[in-house]
């Protein structure tokens, strides 16, 4: 207790004393004083003074009640500062790198987005002369970098070995290859345009002037390289500009999707199907394949056509041309064929130059042959395809070359650096030989694989983010691949196992000893071999070079010189002889297509999460393949989806799961490769390891073969549990996905709010005023001010989106998005926050059919093998009136004064009503800790392995740590990649200083998807900046908002999609044909 | 009693109408007594063995249930088979089932004692406690399905360090308020009628923990005029303060659905709607409770033919309003011209992959409650507890079938797919079977299951005036001051 001093009460009478002169003038102030417990001795200040001692224990008390109650919360955790900062890092800021990805048909030039020296997300280089988006595959690419499954260890005889033993064995190899200057010695490289690889091969060839070189893709171009070896002439390739193509004939070319052809980038394509002017000019795009391609759904015309029947189609095209070699051939086409091709073939004529036909890479040598004499024709060649002198390159054996020196038995060791599998995705011959002659196998490769465990010696192979490289993209514009990060694994590149072959490098660690430690380590010899190729491509190490071809990407005007275009007739003469006449699908007679998967492509990318998941842009189908049949086989056979059918073709037999495939021509079969490779883990082979999906490769006899006919299906009872991302095919008359062709879009300009609920609903009128209206300082004070605020909104063009799943996949890179696993896939919980809907339609929808409510619109099997199929992302739609955002109680999603659908991930409890209430379903709900737990032991919840739970450590290197990582229990959705806003605003902040009204440069802020988008769909930007790209595409009559009739008023807008089918067409009325009476 | 017998007055009569005789609320003339004992002997002696029967599956189901919530809690809701588009699926069905049950209790206690329907009272008791175990086994639901059960605390006002109020536009929130005040009012309203009755237990008992108990909850109750004043004031006020509280708890639930943009849940209708299912449902629930209880107990002298015959017609009326909600829902999508929400009835009602649960629904809760159009139906009581369990079994098909069969069909196709339950939604919603039941039959074991005082007002002996006729009988005059008063047959 404090004591109070009480004083006795001076007396009012006699001698007065004072102590001080406050106590003489100002009694109150001193008496007060008075009570002070020392006033002596009182050193305490004003402040000090007021807080007591009982303030004090209180203070302490509480204090040390929060301390315990800190702890009950989390565990305590650090933030340690660089002691030493790192140079250019900052935390939380990204590094951006140029690099390219190397790929068959060239390069993929990218910009990798690198946090504290992790890649974390890729994206095109958009100052490449060939810029545009990504595809799937260079977009998840980057996971394939942190896939824990990855190869960490040199195996020798399929045991774990250290780097030490793989030097050791590898010396073996080169001094045996010594002895007999590599007449045993035989390396197999992918179909790569790396300067320094083939420089580099070379060398070798003088080091060991015996030893054998090969090319091997396992879904390669041989026929295509051969024909155009013989017809246009050695090292010629080919080089298609979209830019310049007005009509094109796809001979099942896949050309923007899984077969790529060399040509500038797929936006050059799209950007002329965009058309914003009633009565515009727009290319045509004629598609013939068997199933449907991304690319066939972007055609105007389409028709199913047996892949045996390729050959026969090309040779109609070129005797309508008149060339004469195709004649035979020709005459044995159907009927049909011809009058469908008859005036496509007449449309190419009348747009000589401007006309290109593309052939798909599966096909042989004389398919390739014809298409090169029909482009010729064309007047293609110089214009629309330009033929360039390709670089000095190493000469390559074919496969079918290396299949008989193996089984010649003159090859005793093999060194693989090809991306394929030769031991898994190689005809059985090449297997057999290997086994049979003892062939010692030194396998390089990402994944410890069938190959690589049976190799004598495997080395685990570096990625390109984590080597130093060189490629040359398909024009021959010098890409130089640089290193992100230090190999994870200590991994080697193919440049540096060839080096290491010539002597000149050691593979693993590098090694440094102690007495020199401080010394400058010598330069990495593969860093050092990109140099002096590089050196050899701009004619001189120039630094000042070398650093902006480095920071660029590209090394300026490195592209190939033109070639001169000479067809040589005699060669197409020769290579059509050779073709037959295919023998007509029957019922018991039927095709099997080999295609790489949308999702694996062709095995490779196996152990990518991330494509796995990713569905496919036809079937919808994850975590496996299956066999497409067509709606007419598919019902005859009285199959369900999911169905395990036996198809027998060449002697040998699959048992796989039938899939119905809309669009998909009769009896014939579609199977995707690059499935069925045992022990690669859970992600690659499944929960029993034994291998997701089933091996189509063991069909083939040899590595060219991709239409195998003659082939006969049994059905089996059992059924396999598919994991299908789409239920429903039909869009059940709704006018979910607008589109109409070229003519009605002339005739009727605004054809698209003419269409549904649109055309009957009155203009929303605001009853409220202030908050809701816009700023105006007369009639609207309140009002939203606009000008000072971005407003954020996107377009997407459905005219251009093709449907490819780049977004998707560049989404999840982005925001950290898990996968799920088939299991969970397979109960509808996938987290992808972009969904891609696939609808098919009967080409018989129009005004009559239309009219009916009936839900249950059935087509015939015919009517689905003829049908159309569209594309649509649908993404959180940034609804300015949010139907989600009212139902929240926790006010866990709310608006943003830049129009932005908030998530707050630590706000949310989970109660998913807003996941009810959205009308577009955008939003997903974490339904177990995926982010945590093992995916095949998400029901275990706690009681999961120990060992398993929790993120793999290198999983975690990929995340992006600007964009939270969520627990279970939480919903989740896109947010127009709000971290990327919020930096692009605190970078413009940063500049503009104390300017208040500050804005971004327009256009400046790209989203995830939007920047991954090859086909340049996706337009994203401040709708209240009248300069942006998407207030412009938003200005399109074309323009139209998704389920307006709700008055959700969404962010996102669709761009209606316009065809533009030939009128000469059979069946033309039908394709596209709009009608008011949608839904 | 003394036989009395009335010539009949046809010569003076007064011209006022004549009033038919009315069935006893009570049969066989019990007396006071014989009601005290009868009640309170189902507390004081040994239960049956029925009851062991049904307590001990009940006792494990509950546990079994408690073994489903930690599973969820600990796991995650995907233990449940939600998925994308059907984010609620058994988990809201089972809440708003529950909750449908909860409104009988009330609505038997207050709205039919302020419109003075005397025969509530051999009903009420048990029709409450029903009402406040069903809110319990329904409060489970909403707070069990959330994402993070941790933070379930966000939905309730109270300060906190985020510095974020509630969302008061989402009928989420709503919800929680109506269900927590409906849920404390009817607790409290149960209470308070309990508190004579657990005086009178308190009286029989020998000195013990069971004396001590009773004594304590019984708040001192000593039977005064006093006590009796304050008493039936208090529950009068709280029964004009359950009054709304019928009507409000099931249209705020039925605003989860109807203020939402849902083609299918955003209907008008729905207030009504849900308020006359969920009475039709409550009703079922008391008998099928409680004609079992006054068979084992032997109550069937205060559990009449009339109160279950009155109580089927109240069935067969919330039963035929269901029925035109339903017809009126398609006939709603059809003239809105809404194309949207016409197909999603199509899809529920015709063609939809769930239509079965569509057909369930409407032959167990339109077509079988009109059995109860013929009286001997509605005296049968095999009829009537099958019509019971139609409705019980009905209400829920409804629940599912707004809940989950919409939510298969939204309105994107692209999205669309079909809900399948998994064992752990079947378990976790038989559990709460059995965790009512427990509670159902605790409260039979320790606390009486008929209001006591309040049956005994209604007999005739309680009426003041019942000597008062002297030797002329009963008057009509009396008989319209009384007009519930029991006219024995033999007068007539």
């Amino acid at each position: 207790m404090k004591r109070i001093w009480q004083h006795p009460e001076e007396t009012q009478t006699g001698k007065r004393y004072w102590r001080s002169a406050d106590e003489l003038e100002s009694r109150s102030e001193f008496l007060n004083k008075l009570g002070v417990e020392f006033p002596a001795g009182d050193t305490l200040n004003e402040e000090e003074r007021a807080n007591s001692r009982r303030d004090f224990l209180k203070l302490m008390g509480a204090s040390t009640a929060m301390m315990g109650l800190a702890a009950c919360r989390r565990p305590l955790t650090n933030i340690l500062p660089y002691t030493q900062h790192v140079e250019w890092i900052i935390p939380g800021k990204p590094l951006l790198y140029a690099t390219a990805m190397p790929t068959a048909t060239g390069a993929v030039p990218m910009v990798v987005t690198t946090h504290e020296g992790r890649p974390t997300h890729l994206a095109g280089n958009p100052l490449h002369p060939l810029a545009g988006g990504l595809d799937s595959f260079a977009q998840a690419s980057v996971l394939n970098l942190y896939d824990p499954e990855r190869s960490q260890h040199p195996l020798i005889d399929g045991k774990k070995s250290t780097w030490g033993g793989a030097n050791k064995a590898l010396e073996a190899v080169t001094a045996d290859a010594k002895k007999d200057s590599g007449a045993s010695l035989a390396v197999v490289v992918g179909h790569t345009s790396s300067p320094t690889l083939h420089r580099l091969l070379g060398e070798l060839k003088v080091a060991y002037p015996q030893a054998q070189l090969f090319g091997y893709e396992a879904t390669g171009n041989e026929g295509q390289q051969s024909a155009n070896q013989e017809v246009l002439g050695a090292g010629v390739k080919t080089f298609v500009r979209f830019s310049k193509a007005l009509r094109i004939l796809s001979l099942d070319c896949d050309f923007l999707g899984l077969d790529p052809v060399a040509g500038e980038a797929i936006k050059h394509f799209t950007n002329q199907r965009g058309i914003d002017t009633p009565g515009g000019e727009m290319n045509r795009l004629y598609s013939l394949e068997n199933r449907y391609t991304v690319t066939g759904g972007m055609a105007d015309h389409r028709k199913p056509l047996a892949a045996s029947l390729i050959a026969s189609a090309a040779a109609v095209v070129a005797d309508l041309l008149d060339i004469k070699e195709a004649k035979a051939l020709a005459d044995a086409a159907p009927a049909a064929l011809k009058e469908w091709l008859a005036p496509a073939v007449r449309d190419l004529v009348d747009h000589k130059g401007k006309s290109v036909v593309l052939a798909g890479s599966r096909y042989g040598a004389e398919v390739h042959a014809l298409v090169a004499a029909i482009n010729n024709v064309l007047g293609a060649y110089g214009t629309a395809i330009e033929l360039l002198q390709g670089g000095a390159e190493a000469v390559l054996g074919s496969s079918a070359e290396l299949e008989a020196a193996l089984s010649s038995g003159s090859v005793k060791t093999l060194v693989s650096l090809t991306g394929s599998s030769l031991l898994y995705d190689a005809p059985a011959s090449v297997a057999t030989a290997i086994k049979s002659k003892g062939v010692k196998v030194v396998h390089l490769g990402m994944l410890p694989n069938t190959t690589a465990k049976a190799a004598m010696l495997h080395i685990p192979a570096a990625n390109y983010l984590e080597s130093w490289g060189d490629v040359r993209a398909a024009d021959g514009c010098y890409s130089i691949v640089q290193p992100m990060i230090q190999p994870l694994y200590n991994g080697a590149s193919e440049n540096e196992v060839l080096l290491a072959l010539l002597g000149r490098k050691k593979l693993g660690p590098a090694e440094m000893t102690k007495s020199d430690a401080v010394a400058a380590t010598p330069e990495d010899p593969s860093y050092q071999a990109v140099r002096d190729t590089f050196a050899i491509i701009a004619g001189g190490l120039d630094e000042v070079k070398w650093n902006f071809t480095v920071r660029d990407g590209f090394l300026k005007g490195s592209s190939y010189l033109k070639a001169t275009g000479v067809i040589n007739t005699g060669a197409v003469a020769a290579m059509v002889a050779k073709a037959k006449v295919a023998a007509p699908l029957t019922d018991s007679s039927l095709e099997v297509v080999l295609t790489p998967d949308a999702g694996v492509f062709d095995g490779r990318f196996t152990n990518n999460a991330w494509l796995q998941e990713a569905p496919d842009p036809i079937t919808k189908l994850t975590w496996d393949n299956a066999a497409w049949i067509g709606s007419v086989t598919f019902r005859r056979l009285g199959l369900k989806i999911g169905q395990l059918v036996k198809v027998k073709v060449n002697g040998s037999e699959l048992i796989l799961p039938a899939i119905e495939a809309p669009g998909h021509v009769s009896n014939s079969i579609t199977i995707p490769l690059g499935y069925g490779q045992p022990g690669l883990g859970f992600v690659g082979s499944g929960e029993d390891n034994k291998g997701r999906g089933f091996d189509a490769y063991k069909l083939r006899q040899s590595a060219t073969e991709f239409v195998l006919p003659g082939a006969t299906i049994e059905v089996l009872s059992e059924t396999y549990q598919l994991a299908i991302t789409q239920d429903h095919n039909t869009m059940e008359g709704r006018a979910l996905y607008r589109e109409a062709t070229l003519e009605t879009f002339a005739k009727i300009p605004d054809f698209v709010v003419k269409t549904g609920m649109d055309s009957h609903i009155p203009q929303n009128i605001s009853l409220y005023k202030g908050q809701v209206g816009k700023f105006d300082e007369k009639t609207n004070p309140d009002g939203f001010n606009y000008e000072k605020l971005h407003q954020w909104g996107m377009s997407i063009d459905l005219s251009k989106c093709m449907g490819c799943t780049a977004c998707v996949i560049a989404c999840q890179s982005e925001n950290n998005i898990p996968i799920v696993g088939k299991d969970q896939v397979v109960k509808g919980r996938l987290m992808q926050w972009i969904r891609m809907d696939r609808y098919f339609a009967t080409n018989e929808w129009g005004e009559g059919k239309a009219k009916a409510d009936d839900v249950d619109i059935s087509a015939t099997p015919e009517q689905l093998e003829n049908a159309e199929m569209v594309q649509q992302p649908v993404a959180c739609q940034q609804c300015e009136s949010a139907p989600c955002e009212t139902v929240c109680p926790v006010n866990a999603t709310v608006h943003t004064n830049e129009g932005l659908n908030a998530m707050a991930y630590n706000r949310c409890i989970g109660t998913r009503y807003c996941a009810n209430n959205c009308p577009y379903t955008a939003r997903r709900f974490n339904w177990f800790d995926y982010n945590k737990r093992p995916l095949d032991e998400l029901y275990l919840g706690p009681l999961s392995t120990p060992e398993k739970t929790g993120m793999r450590e290198s999983l975690q290197l990929q995340k992006n740590p600007n964009v939270t990582v969520r627990m279970r229990g939480v919903i989740e959705k896109c947010t127009y990649c709000v971290q990327r806003l919020e930096a692009g605003k605190i970078l413009q902040k940063q500049k503009q200083r104390d300017s208040k009204n500050f804005r971004v440069p327009t256009d400046s802020i790209k989203t995830a998807c939007q920047q991954a988008c090859p086909a340049e769909a996706i337009v994203f930007g401040d709708i209240a900046d009248p300069q942006s790209s998407v207030v412009k595409a938003k200005a399109s009559p074309r323009n139209y908002e998704l389920l307006k009739y709700i008055g959700t008023r969404p962010r996102t807008s669709y761009l209606a999609r316009l065809r533009n089918p030939n009128s000469a067409m059979p069946g033309a009325e039908k394709i596209a044909a709009w009608s008011a009476h949608q839904i | 009693m003394e036989a009395t017998t009335i010539a009949p007055h046809s010569d003076t009569h007064t011209g006022a109408p004549r009033i038919l005789d009315r069935e006893p609320l009570v049969l066989n003339n019990r007396s006071y007594s014989w009601i005290t004992n009868r009640v309170c002997g189902i507390v004081e002696n040994k239960q049956p063995l029925l009851w062991w029967i049904l307590m001990v599956p009940s006792v494990i189901l509950t546990g079994v249930m408690v073994f489903c919530f930690a599973y969820l809690i600990s796991t995650g809701v995907g233990v449940w088979g939600q998925k994308q588009p059907v984010a609620w699926a058994w988990d809201i069905t089972n809440f708003v089932f529950w909750i449908g049950i909860g409104h009988a209790g009330t609505l038997i206690s207050a709205i039919l004692f302020l419109t003075r329907q005397k025969w509530r009272t051999s009903v009420n008791r048990a029709a409450e406690a029903m009402t406040i175990f069903a809110v319990m086994c329904a409060g489970l639901f909403p707070a069990f399905h959330v994402g993070r059960v941790w933070m379930v605390w966000f939905l309730a006002p109270i300060p906190n360090a985020n510095a974020i109020w509630q969302n008061f536009k989402s009928p989420l929130l709503w919800d929680v308020f109506a269900v927590s005040t409906y849920f404390s009012v009817s607790a409290v309203f149960w209470f308070l009628g309990l508190v004579p009755d657990l005086a009178t237990l308190r009286d029989r008992c020998k000195p013990g923990l069971r004396k001590t108990m009773y004594g304590i909850f019984s708040l001192g109750w000593r039977g005064a005029n006093r006590h009796w004043s304050h008493y039936e004031t208090a529950y009068m006020l709280l029964a004009a303060l359950s009054t709304p509280l019928v009507l409000s708890v099931h249209s705020v639930v039925s605003f989860d659905f109807a203020t939402s943009v849902v083609p299918g849940w955003h209907t008008t209708i729905f207030p009504p709607y849900f308020v006359a299912g969920a009475i039709f449902g409550g009703f079922a629930m008391v008998l099928t409770l409680m004609i079992p209880v006054s068979k084992i107990y032997g109550l069937g002298d205060l559990i009449t033919p009339k109160h279950i015959d009155n109580m089927a017609k109240i069935i067969l009326l919330t039963g035929t309003i269901v029925g035109y909600a339903y017809c009126m829902e398609f006939f709603m999508a059809y003239y809105s011209a809404n194309k949207y929400e016409l197909q999603t009835f199509q899809l529920r009602g015709l063609y939809g992959p769930s239509v079965w649960a569509y057909y369930f629904m409407f032959g167990f809760n339109v077509f079988a409650p009109q059995l109860f159009w013929y009286r001997p139906f509605r005296h049968n009581l095999w009829v009537v507890m099958f019509v019971c369990m139609c409705v019980n079994a009905g209400m829920w098909f409804e629940r599912y079938v707004i809940i989950g069969t919409t939510l298969e069909r939204l309105l994107v196709p692209g999205s669309w797919r079909t809900y399948e339950a998994t064992w752990v939604d079947k378990v976790t919603f038989l559990g709460t079977f059995g965790f009512f039941m427990m509670l159902f039959l605790l409260f039979l074991r320790f606390l009486p299951v008929i209001a006591i005082g309040e049956v005994k007002g209604v007999l005739p002996q309680s009426n003041p005036h019942h000597d008062d006729h002297g030797k002329d009988g009963i008057q009509e005059e009396d008989l319209m001051n009384y007009p519930d008063r029991h006219v024995p047959k033999v007068l007539a």
